[in-house]
C-alpha cells in the first residue's frame, strides 16, 4: 500500500465541517478522536500521541484538527515528519474561520456562550445538558438551578452558524437555550476559512505552528 | 448537640447543598470553632473535590454543587469567624482577568485563604488590568491573585504585572497566578512570584513564600 500524502488528525466535534470539503476525494486521511477530550488536557496528550505515533507510519504530513486546546496540545513530540497545527486557541476560532474575527467577537462580548451545531447535536448546550445529564446525576430539582448557577456571569447565547445541517432547527435550539436561561441571542455567521486551509493549504505561519521532527511542542509557539 | 465534621466533609463532597448549611448551624449550635469547622470539615472535602476534578473522577455538574454548598456553608462562617482569624495571616486580593467570565476555581481558592486565616478580598470576574492596579493600591493585601480559565486570556497577568511596575508597587506585593492553562514555567515568564496548581497548593506555596521570606 503507498503511503497517504496527508493525514489530519482532528477533534471529532469538527466531523461535519471536515466532511462537507470531501478530504477523501482528495486522498486525505482522516482520524476523528473522542470528542470533550479537552476536558482532561492530560488524556488529550496521551491519545493523540499514541494516534500521532501510529499514523505517521504510513503518511508524509500530519496535521492536527486541534489547536492549544487547554494545553492539550502543549508536550507532543512530533514524529519524524514534523507535525502542523493550527495556531489558534480552541475550536471556536475554527468555526469563525480566523483567530481575528474570534478576537473580535471576544473582545466585544466576552461573556458569550458559544453554541455549535455539534454541540447541540451532542446535546451538549445548557438546555441538552440539563436534561441529559445533570438530571441524571443530580436530580430533576438541582439539575435546572445548577445549571443558571454554572452560566450566571453570561449575558448572551451564540449560534455560530457553520451552515451544515439543518440550520434552522439548531438556530431555534439555540434560540431555546436562550430564552429559557433569560441570555440575548446571537447568530455568527461561520466561515470555512480556517478549515480549508487545513485541509489543502496553504499551512502558512501566521496561522499554523510547525513543530520540527522529533522536537516537544510548547505553549509559547501559540500565544506569539 | 453534638457535631462531626467528618461528616460534614462527606457531604460537602457529595454536594448536598442544604444539608451541608444544616450541619454547619448545628456544629455552630455546638459550639464548635467556626475555624475548626472550615478547616477541619469544609477544606479536606473541597480538597478532595479537586483532586477528583482533576483526575477525570468527578464531572462539572457535581463540581458545581460543592462549590455552591461549600459558598453557602461559608457565608454560615465568615461572620463568624472572628476579625483575630479573617486577616491574621494577610489579605487576598483576587480576581479573573479581563475577558474571562470563570470564577469557579478562583472562588475556591478564595475560600482556601480563608481558610487559612487571610482576609480575602474577591473583586470579581472579568476584571480590566487596572482594577487589579487599583485594588492593590487600595487594599496593600500581602498576595494579589489573578486567575485566568483561558490561554486567550493568561497574557492579562503579565501585563498587570508591568503595570504593577509601572505604578512601582510591585516590590510591595506577592503576585499569584491560577487558572488550568497556567503552568508554573508561564507564571515565572510574566515575572510572577507564585504559581498555584490548585487551591490547596496556592495556600502551601504561599505559606513557605513567607516562611522563607521571614528567614
Ligand atoms: C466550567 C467551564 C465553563 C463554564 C464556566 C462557569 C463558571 N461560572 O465559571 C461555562 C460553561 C460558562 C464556560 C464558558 C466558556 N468556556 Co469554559 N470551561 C469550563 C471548564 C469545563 C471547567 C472550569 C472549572 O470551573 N473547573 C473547576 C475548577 C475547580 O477548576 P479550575 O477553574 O481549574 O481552578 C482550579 C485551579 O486552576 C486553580 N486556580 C484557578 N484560579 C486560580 C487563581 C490563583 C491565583 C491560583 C493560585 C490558583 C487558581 O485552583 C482552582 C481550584 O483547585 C473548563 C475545562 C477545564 N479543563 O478547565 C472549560 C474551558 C476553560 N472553557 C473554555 C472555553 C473555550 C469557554 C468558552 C469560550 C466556551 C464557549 N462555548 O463559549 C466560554 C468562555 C467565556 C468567557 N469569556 O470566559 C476552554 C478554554 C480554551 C482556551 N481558549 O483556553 C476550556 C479549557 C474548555 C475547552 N473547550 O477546551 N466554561
Amino acid at each position: 500500500m503507498s503511503k497517504s500524502q496527508k493525514t489530519i488528525i482532528a477533534c471529532g466535534g469538527m466531523k461535519a465541517e471536515f466532511e462537507r470539503l470531501n478530504p477523501a476525494d482528495n486522498g486525505i486521511e482522516m482520524h476523528y478522536m473522542p470528542q470533550n477530550l479537552h476536558r482532561v488536557p492530560d488524556t488529550l496528550r496521551k491519545k493523540l500521541q499514541e494516534t500521532i505515533d501510529r499514523v505517521a507510519e504510513d503518511t508524509e504530513t500530519i496535521i492536527l484538527g486541534y489547536g492549544l486546546c487547554c494545553n492539550g496540545v502543549v508536550g507532543l513530540k512530533a514524529p519524524e515528519q514534523g507535525l502542523i497545527v493550527p495556531k489558534v486557541h480552541d475550536c471556536i476560532a475554527l468555526y469563525m474561520g480566523s483567530t481575528e474575527k474570534y478576537r473580535n467577537m471576544f473582545s466585544q462580548n466576552p461573556g458569550t456562550y458559544h453554541l455549535t451545531r455539534n454541540w447541540m447535536d451532542n446535546k451538549k448546550d445548557p438546555l441538552g445538558l440539563v436534561e441529559h445529564e445533570y438530571k441524571r446525576r443530580l436530580g430533576a430539582e438541582d439539575a435546572r438551578e445548577t445549571m443558571e448557577w454554572e452560566i450566571k456571569n453570561y449575558s448572551h447565547i451564540s449560534y455560530i452558524n457553520t451552515g451544515t445541517g439543518r440550520t434552522e432547527q439548531y438556530r431555534n435550539r439555540a434560540l431555546e437555550n436562550a430564552r429559557q436561561f433569560n441570555k440575548q441571542f446571537m447568530e455568527i455567521s461561520g466561515d470555512d476559512a480556517f478549515f480549508r486551509k487545513i485541509v489543502h493549504g496553504p499551512w502558512d505561519k501566521k496561522n499554523f505552528v510547525h513543530i520540527k521532527p522529533h522536537e516537544i511542542s510548547k505553549q509559547e509557539y501559540f500565544l506569539k | 448537640m453534638s457535631y462531626d465534621l467528618g461528616k460534614i466533609t462527606e457531604t460537602l463532597i457529595q454536594g448536598k447543598v442544604d444539608r451541608l448549611t444544616e450541619l454547619t448551624q448545628e456544629a455552630i449550635d455546638s459550639n464548635a470553632e467556626p475555624a475548626k469547622i472550615l478547616n477541619e470539615g469544609l477544606l479536606p472535602g473541597m480538597d478532595n473535590v479537586g483532586e477528583k476534578w482533576k483526575n477525570g473522577e468527578m464531572f462539572m455538574p457535581e463540581v458545581l454543587r460543592c462549590a455552591k454548598a461549600m459558598s453557602k456553608s461559608m457565608d454560615i462562617l465568615r461572620p463568624r469567624l472572628t476579625e483575630g482569624e479573617l486577616g491574621s495571616a494577610g489579605t487576598l486580593v483576587i480576581g479573573t482577568v479581563a475577558g474571562d467570565l470563570h470564577d469557579i476555581g478562583k472562588d475556591l481558592v478564595g475560600m482556601m485563604f480563608e481558610g487559612a486565616g487571610y482576609k480575602v478580598i474577591n473583586i470579581g470576574i472579568d476584571q480590566p488590568n487596572e482594577n487589579f492596579v487599583n485594588a492593590a493600591i487600595e487594599h496593600k493585601p500581602d498576595v494579589l491573585g489573578m486567575s485566568a480559565l483561558l490561554t486567550t486570556t493568561m497574557p492579562r497577568m503579565g501585563e498587570v504585572v508591568n503595570s504593577l511596575k509601572e505604578a512601582g508597587i510591585r516590590d510591595q506585593i506577592t503576585v499569584m497566578v491560577g487558572g488550568a492553562p497556567v503552568t508554573e514555567e508561564y507564571a515565572q515568564e510574566i515575572g510572577a512570584d507564585l504559581y498555584g496548581a490548585n487551591a490547596s497548593t496556592a495556600v502551601d506555596v504561599t505559606r513557605e513564600y513567607f516562611a522563607k521570606a521571614k528567614n
